[in-house]
């Protein structure tokens, strides 16, 4: 049976995929290159793009659950199996990526002479090295830094592969043995509770490396597990409610209505990411209190003082606009949904995993690059920015394509051999 | 199920809620307020008597289910449901007003309008108190962005009750007289523990000192105790209405009714003058937790004078001053800023009547509008059975 994608999803799945990548250029010593330049990269809340993966993540969890129920496969072996997919939809991607980056970080520093590739090191250090390396490369490829497993990073984005399989393994068994309790209630309230527990803490979906302490500093896991944890359990209400809206027959006004909404979602998403993350200031708080003169006095004026991050929480507001918008494009029942059923949007939604993985190698490289090769002055800092998104768009379609003939290579001795051996 | 109101209930609903609301005017004077000049200090105890009411209301709603019918979480979302459409029509259109004369008041440019737009828009939903909330600075002060300051009590009651339903249903009597008298004290007794005052802001986490353990706000916790509080209140009342009582009994519950509220309003009115500990707090709340037991049981001789439309209409009228009043209680210094503080309270009380009224005769035709706006954009058949009907 031919798989059917939902077209639009796969294509929210690039442009989030792209915001990421975008939103890493960030990441790159731009001090090295301009130093003392004052400049603002663009989507500077681009991390926040996370959070539509791991609403879909949930979502076709919950799918993926019904179905092995109709199927009967629900058991502790089809959970493995459900998690050996799961692995397997990204883990040769990711381990194309993760080798690939290990050997541009090393090259790099190894001609650029930087840290621990120093200049006067003898072949000795540089072979020790290169073996220390490796052995951290070996510890990313466990895929258990959220576990706890965590060491010097080469794929920063790698805790979200991480988060989503530790949420997924945590979950299935209480999923498996209770459906319709963990649809009603252990979702909701899990997505709820989780989310507004981040709320009191941070009032920032952001910093999914921060530890969160019980006990006088007994940490006890990452912040990036709890919101992964919160978001694929929204997720799951994700699919509970397409469900109920799958049932229901809109009238054109509807899909219409619904086609808005579901564009406002990701639109409002997008703009607050790239326009608004600098508008939330705390000038707000400043004019407020000026306003509370005559009522307050002057105190009013000291009592604005230190409330940082007050306007994280539209963060939120944006996370909750993103789960509607996700709900209406897996429901398929918007005006414009219609428009997306095309091959050329699945494509890109398999796409949209290669350049997220393979940032790294030029957001770290691509500053030691220009100052080697004497670009500095010829470049601005906006040209590397584009430089910087066209390597990586253009690195990743070569090794999407080059997996993709790898693997259909082996798919074809695969069923050569198996037909050899029937014949 | 019955579906009479409780006159008493009505008639006290409707003073603590004007308590509640009066309690509110320290906003036109909070350095008077802050000195204990202010006429209802501790007027925000009122809040606790709508905590236990609705855990009575909640043990009642559950034990009318007959005791053969299993649960299912169909009835589990019925229940929500049911409770949603009891506020949020109301809550909805308190909540635009409120927006935009508080904006029209206070703010003026269009870019503030929409900061303040979207750091508000969380107040919306019904589980603000798990933890969405923006706290400000100082309670005294409008510095801090909130629309409807008093929302969390909405949102704390939801929570609670969405979380204890399915508990409850799974095992009645287990609940009724074990996980409610207990889970009431513990978590009562470690909110005292903890903070020595019932309320305050209601809205604070509960431990900020170390920050390590906490997980929810002072409010919630309170809310929590106080409706399984109610619940194990509600046992209580079946207890008492198995037996017969007598005319001089009845007299006497009548007058520990009447003593526990009056006690109770007292201390609000008192505690400061008196300079009585803020940790009497939790004995007012006893007193309502009393009051709100005899008048439930409707045993007490005053509860049949009560028992009329008028009382009846107060009771489900107390919601909506409730809902208006923080829509004038922010904005009146900003129209009228020449008004004294006690000319102001008396505008901003028979503004705050009048526009809950206009709200409670509103209510009704935005849900039908909103029921028929839901036809031009579903068709009618493929709706489930009980809406197209």
């Amino acid at each position: 049976m031919v798989k059917k994608r939902n077209g639009a999803v796969d294509f929210w799945r690039f442009v989030f995929a792209a915001i990421l990548v975008i939103f890493h250029s960030s990441m790159m010593d731009i001090a090295l290159i301009h130093p003392g330049e004052d400049y603002v990269f663009p989507f500077q809340l681009g991390s926040l793009a996370v959070e539509f993966f791991l609403l879909t993540s949930g979502f076709l969890f919950a799918k993926s659950m019904n179905k092995s129920r109709e199927n009967n496969t629900l058991s502790w072996k089809g959970m493995w199996t459900f998690m050996k997919g799961k692995l397997m939809s990204f883990y040769p991607a990711y381990l194309i990526c993760l080798v690939l980056t290990f050997i541009a970080v090393n090259l790099t520093r190894y001609l650029c002479h930087v840290e621990p590739y120093l200049k006067g090191a003898t072949k000795a250090d540089d072979v020790k090295n290169l073996f220390i390396n490796f052995g951290k490369m070996l510890y990313e490829s466990t895929l258990l830094r959220n576990f706890g497993l965590d060491f010097e990073r080469l794929l920063d984005q790698a805790w979200y592969l991480s988060a989503m399989m530790l949420v997924l393994i945590l979950l299935y068994p209480i999923y498996a043995k209770n459906k319709r309790r963990f649809e009603n209630f252990i979702a909701p309230v899990l997505a709820i509770a989780l989310l507004g527990f981040i709320f009191l803490h941070s009032q920032s979906l952001l910093n999914p490396s921060k530890k969160y302490e019980l006990f006088y500093k007994y940490a006890f896991t990452y912040k990036g597990n709890v919101r992964a944890m919160a978001e694929i359990c929204l997720g799951v209400v994700c699919w509970r409610v397409c469900e109920w809206l799958k049932r229901l027959d809109f009238t054109k006004i509807g899909k219409a209505l619904l086609a808005v909404i579901e564009l406002f979602g990701y639109g409002f998403a997008i703009v607050y990411m790239h326009f608004l993350a600098n508008a939330y200031s705390n000038l707000f708080w400043h004019r407020l209190s000026l306003k509370c003169v005559p009522l307050m006095g002057e105190d009013a004026k000291a009592v604005n003082l230190g409330v940082p991050g007050q306007f994280n929480s539209v963060q939120f507001v944006m996370l909750f606009f993103l789960a509607v918008s996700v709900t209406i494009t897996f429901s398929e029942k918007s005006a414009i949904s219609r428009l997306f059923n095309h091959k050329f949007f699945t494509v890109l939604g398999q796409y949209s995993l290669y350049p997220y993985l393979l940032y790294s190698v030029f957001s770290a490289n691509l500053p030691l690059w220009i100052q080697k090769w004497k670009l500095a002055d010829k470049l601005t800092t906006d040209q590397i920015v584009l430089i910087y998104c066209a390597l990586t768009f253009v690195t990743a379609a070569i090794v999407m394509a080059a997996h993709m003939f790898v693997k259909k290579r082996l798919k074809q001795r695969r069923e050569r051999k198996l037909a050899a051996q029937e014949g | 199920m019955d579906k009479k109101r409780n006159g008493a209930l009505g008639f006290w609903a409707f003073i603590f809620c004007m308590i509640f609301v009066l309690h509110y005017a320290y906003f036109f004077d909070p350095q008077k307020a802050a000195d204990g000049g202010f006429a209802l200090y501790r007027g925000e105890i009122a809040i606790d008597f709508f905590f236990v009411l609705t855990g009575f209301l909640f043990a009642k709603q559950v034990n009318a289910i007959p005791d053969d019918r299993a649960f299912g979480w169909r009835e589990y979302g019925a229940f929500l449901k049911g409770k949603l459409r009891m506020f949020l029509p109301a809550f909805t259109i308190c909540w635009v007003v409120t927006f935009a004369l508080l904006n029209k008041a206070v703010y003026t440019d269009v870019k503030t309008l929409f900061n303040n737009f979207m750091t508000s828009l969380l107040e919306l939903l019904p589980f603000r108190s798990a933890g969405f909330y923006a706290a400000p600075v100082d309670k005294l002060t409008l510095v801090g962005y909130r629309v409807m300051d008093q929302a969390w009590v909405i949102s704390a009651c939801f929570i609670a009750m969405a979380l204890l339903y399915p508990l409850y249903r799974h095992n009645r009597k287990r609940f009724e007289y074990y996980i409610a008298p207990v889970g009431a004290v513990l978590l009562l007794c470690f909110l005292f523990f903890r903070t020595r005052v019932l309320t305050g802001d209601s809205m604070l986490i509960l431990d900020a000192k170390n920050k390590n353990l906490y997980f929810s706000f002072i409010g919630t916790y309170k809310a929590f105790g106080e409706i399984l509080a109610g619940v194990a209140g509600y046992a209580i009342v079946r207890h008492f209405n198995a037996k017969k009582i007598s005319k001089a009994k009845s007299h006497l519950l009548s007058l520990i009714e009447l003593g526990s509220y009056l006690a109770a309003i007292g201390y609000m009115y008192l505690m400061l003058r008196l300079k009585l500990p803020k940790n009497f707090d939790y004995l007012a709340a006893a007193a309502i937790f009393i009051g709100v037991t005899v008048s439930f049981s409707e045993k007490s001789s005053i509860s049949k004078l009560c028992d009329n439309g008028v009382f009846r209409f107060f009771g489900r009228f107390s919601l909506y001053p409730f809902l208006t009043f923080i829509m004038f209680a922010k904005t009146l210094p900003y129209f009228l800023p020449d008004m004294g503080t006690k000319q102001l309270t008396l505008v901003y009380m028979g503004l705050t009547l009048v526009s809950a009224l206009i709200v409670m005769a509103l209510e009704k035709p935005f849900v039908k509008l909103v029921k028929s706006m839901k036809k031009c954009f579903v068709k009618p058949q493929s709706l489930p059975e009980k809406e197209t009907a």
